[in-house]
């Protein structure tokens, strides 16, 4: 008898795994999480002492930030900073512009957009375990 | 006629709320269970995690008495029920207080007085154990194997030192210490409170589902997120108590009676729980590093080592002790108490020495501290080849050790 509930219930976890298996999710935070880290932030915390957190933001607001794309209240744009020419520019004094200098632009917005939308101040990634 | 007719299919009922609410269920079934409702958290992006929310109730407890600023823990924290893992500990503590209500079996109980000694000083290496680890038994240990990562092999053979450790001091404690041994008189109920436990029960049940119902049914994306939270939590509680499912019991009792039923059924939830998990890392469902502490190695190692020791004084790890709290169980409550307290002060001071704080310069996709990094066997091996080859034979030796030991008491150290 619990033999044959176990069978059923290992099966029904394959099942659901099967079935989810066409998901897929856009953006590598990781990645999005080394650049804000060591570009965003580094520049904040140099130019105006105060790094911005994702948590400052809910998703909606992030994702609204960064559709309107107004950096710095609207003087420049976020895609700048984000660039390959910008990454090119800093590079030789930033590691992180140094490792991803070749990454597509609009892909390194994805990593940068998944990374603050997990951290964001509604976002519902995982907390740490620690 | 229609009486006795009547009786025999009440009966028939009354056996069936037996077997399922009152007799325990066996550990391998609970295992099995528990490895379910983690892979249902997985596929919803989530994890299970306990150290979390213990840490959370410590950073409450450090604020309220002054002592927050100093260590630098956050001033504004979310509420108990909003922050994700306090959440699910919460549930995991109300599942179980439920499943013992059903099984008649929840009743206040005392410990005696050197219990709550070994309570708070269990709790304590709980506490900085974790911190180290970056996570209990489930979050340092049951997670990242089923993650894919070495971290969680490393708090095993540190939690296997420690439980062997604790052991042998425990036995040195039963030697030469005579005080508070007396155990007060046990709490009666009157058979009137016994006999509405059922019920009671019940109403937690429906409780909880209309809860979880008007959350996920809620405009705020929030609360209908969390409403997972509320279930599983709650399914983990009841899963745990029904099956006395316990990580310290795994360790423990092959030293100390040779007895291994509970590690085995740990053993068979990690063999699902990898492969399941690996599909779900494959097919991109969850990104694995989500779960993964930066504490391979030496942070797991020594952790585990730590953990392991006040696991045996405190009577139960994290999740353990959660479920037996629920069942009515004092001396767990000064356990999580001190736990959750030396957990959020160990916490903050590793990371003011920059021992756990996570370096900022680092620029690979994994997290990096000063006693380890987020170590994921697929990505250090070039594939999952390896990664089943080896996950899988140190849980065979696991087994082949466990079960040599159940007939032969070779590895007691008691």
């Amino acid at each position: 008898m619990k033999t044959k509930l176990s069978i059923s219930i290992v099966l029904a976890i394959l099942g659901t795994t099967a079935y989810t298996t066409a998901q897929a999710y856009d953006g590598d935070w990781k990645v999005g999480r080394i650049y804000y880290r060591q570009v965003c932030t580094s520049c904040h915390v140099a130019k105006t002492e105060k790094a911005i957190a994702p948590t400052s933001r809910t998703k909606a607001e992030w994702t609204a930030y960064l559709q309107a794309d107004k950096h710095a209240k609207g003087k420049d744009s976020v895609k700048q900073y984000i660039s390959q020419q910008y990454r090119a520019s800093i590079k030789a004094t930033n590691k992180a512009a140094e490792k991803f200098a070749d990454v597509p632009d609009q892909q390194l917005m994805e990593d940068i957009k998944a990374f603050v939308i997990k951290g964001a101040k509604d976002g519902d990634s995982p907390a740490s375990c620690s | 006629m229609s009486t006795e007719n009547g009786s025999a299919w009440l009966a028939g009922f009354k056996a069936d709320y037996e077997t399922i609410f009152v007799e325990d269920w066996s550990p391998y079934l609970g295992g099995i269970l528990l490895v379910l409702v983690i892979i249902g958290l997985m596929i919803n992006g989530l994890f299970w995690g306990v150290f979390g929310g213990v840490k959370f109730w410590g950073d409450w407890f450090n604020n309220l008495i002054g002592l927050g600023p100093l260590l630098g823990v956050p001033q504004e924290l979310d509420s108990f029920l909003m922050h994700r893992m306090s959440l699910m500990n919460i549930m995991l503590v109300l599942g179980a207080f439920c499943a013992a209500l059903l099984s008649r079996q929840f009743l206040p109980r005392r410990p005696p007085k050197l219990e709550y000694i070994w309570a708070a000083l269990g709790g304590c290496l709980l506490g900085i154990g974790a911190a180290l680890a970056g996570g209990c038994t489930t979050g340092g240990f049951f997670n990242p194997i089923l993650h894919a990562s070495p971290a969680g092999w490393a708090m095993w053979a540190g939690l296997l030192l420690g439980a062997a450790i604790g052991l042998k001091l425990l036995m040195w404690t039963l030697e030469n210490i005579e005080w508070g041994m007396v155990a007060p008189p046990p709490i009666r109920l009157p058979e009137g409170v016994l006999r509405i436990y059922p019920l009671l029960g019940l109403a937690v049940v429906v409780g909880v589902l209309f809860w979880a119902t008007q959350w996920y049914g809620s405009s705020n994306t929030q609360l209908a997120a969390r409403a997972v939270i509320v279930l599983a939590g709650f399914a983990i509680g009841f899963i745990m108590h029904r099956s006395r499912l316990c990580f310290a019991r795994s360790f423990r009792e092959p030293f100390m009676t040779a007895e291994g039923d509970m590690t085995k059924a740990v053993i068979l939830a990690l063999t699902i729980g990898m492969v399941v998990s690996s599909l779900l890392f494959q097919k991109k469902i969850i990104d694995p590093y989500v779960a993964i502490p930066a504490t391979f190695w030496i942070g797991s190692l020594l952790g585990g080592l730590i953990f392991g020791i006040g696991m045996i004084f405190a009577g139960g790890c994290a999740s353990g002790s959660l479920w037996r709290m629920g069942e009515g169980h004092a001396k767990l409550w000064v356990t999580i108490f001190f736990f959750s307290w030396s957990g959020s002060i160990a916490s903050a001071l590793l990371k003011k020495f920059k021992i756990t704080s996570i370096d900022e310069s680092n620029v690979e996709s994994f997290e990096k501290t000063a006693v380890g990094f987020q170590a994921y066997l697929p990505d250090m091996l070039g594939g999952w080849g390896w990664t089943y080859l080896i996950s899988g034979s140190i849980l065979l030796v696991w087994y082949l050790l466990v079960r040599y030991n159940e007939s032969t008491e070779k590895f007691t150290v008691i």
